[in-house]
């Protein structure tokens, strides 16, 4: 009697420390699986090889690229500011960039831009005033060669000072 | 028993600690996100960097690309100014012996309408819409010198002047 109890109790305890190592086991094998995989996605077969270049410029594209631009944001206060302000590098002019606020007085102006290259740290001769205001970016340009000026554009965006 | 009773008790008891070490187990991760809002171009422009003109008329095309988010607005080119005076749509040459020359010219557009200036009827050219776009594309017209009606247009001359073309987002 006494040997079958303690055969019992042998049974269970094998049995809980078996449940234990086998909890334990999954708990780890899991973490590992997950830490290699990353996300538990599949391949979308849908998926296909795209061309982008339909939406991206194209060189060949003929004149002088001027770039655009949404909402610009200044700090009030301050003479400093950022803004990019880039001669796409497919053009074969120089750019000359000048700043104006609300069509007034010239804020700042660059000197020549080469393709390729943005300036994008400015120092205005006056720090903006808060409030909404346009921003004028005017682009003269200039023949690489001859430094002869050619067509020009006016960027106007909305300013936010604050 | 009673031993038994207890040691089968211990027995769960270890089942169930391994159980909840699972949640202590627990592995954390986290991401961390940056963004730097730049003041950077969100769409270009293509202008004709020089046009020479011919008698029967000269194609030039304005495109716009990276044309996107754009909430109801279009990408607007507008004719701001012109090296004239008073911006006339006007090319400015010197003759021989020195003497001013002047010839109008004018944008005819797809659909027909004319854009040019005209001092003596008050026509003006700055802020005639020249090209829009709500998406990227290339719109063409045809840039004509007007070779009539003027005492001021000179053979054997070479004509010159520019345009500079304003460039903004507006409601579409």
């Amino acid at each position: 009697m006494k040997k079958s109890k303690y055969i019992v109790l042998g049974i269970i305890i094998t049995v809980g420390l078996a449940l234990a190592i086998g909890i334990l086991w999954h708990v780890f094998h899991t973490q590992e699986e997950n830490n290699n995989a990353g996300m538990s996605y599949q391949l979308d077969e849908n998926a296909e090889e795209w061309d982008a270049s339909g939406v991206t410029p194209q060189d060949d594209t003929s004149g002088i690229k001027i770039p655009g631009y949404g909402t610009i944001y200044f700090a009030s206060g301050s003479r400093e500011q950022s803004i990019t302000l880039y001669n796409p590098k497919e053009n074969t002019c120089y750019f000359v960039f000048s700043l104006s606020i609300d069509d007034d007085t010239v804020l700042y102006e660059s000197g020549y831009v080469e393709p390729g290259k943005a300036i994008s740290e400015v120092k205005l001769s006056e720090a903006p005033q808060a409030g909404e205001h346009t921003l004028y970016i005017t682009i003269s340009t200039y023949d690489l060669e001859t430094e002869m000026a050619l067509n020009n554009a006016v960027v106007k965006c909305d300013l936010q000072v604050g | 028993m009673k031993r038994m009773k207890k040691i089968g008790a211990l027995a769960m008891a270890c089942a169930m600690c391994a159980g909840v070490s699972m949640q202590s187990l627990a592995t954390e991760a986290s991401t961390d996100f940056t963004f730097e809002y730049k003041n950077d171009p969100t769409y270009t422009v293509s202008i004709p960097d020089s046009v020479t003109l011919t008698q029967e008329g000269t194609e030039m095309s304005i495109t716009a690309e990276d044309v996107a988010y754009l909430d109801g607005q279009k990408v607007s080119v507008t004719i701001a100014g012109t090296s004239a005076y008073r911006d006339q749509m006007v090319l400015e040459g010197k003759t021989e012996s020195g003497g001013n020359a002047s010839l109008r010219y004018q944008f005819i557009m797809d659909d027909g309408s004319v854009i040019e200036s005209n001092a003596g009827q008050d026509i003006v050219a700055v802020g005639k819409e020249v090209a829009s776009f709500t998406e990227n594309g290339t719109e063409t017209f045809t840039v004509k010198p007007v070779l009539e009606g003027s005492s001021s247009i000179k053979k054997g001359v070479t004509y010159t002047g520019s345009m500079t073309y304003s460039i903004e987002l507006v409601d579409a």
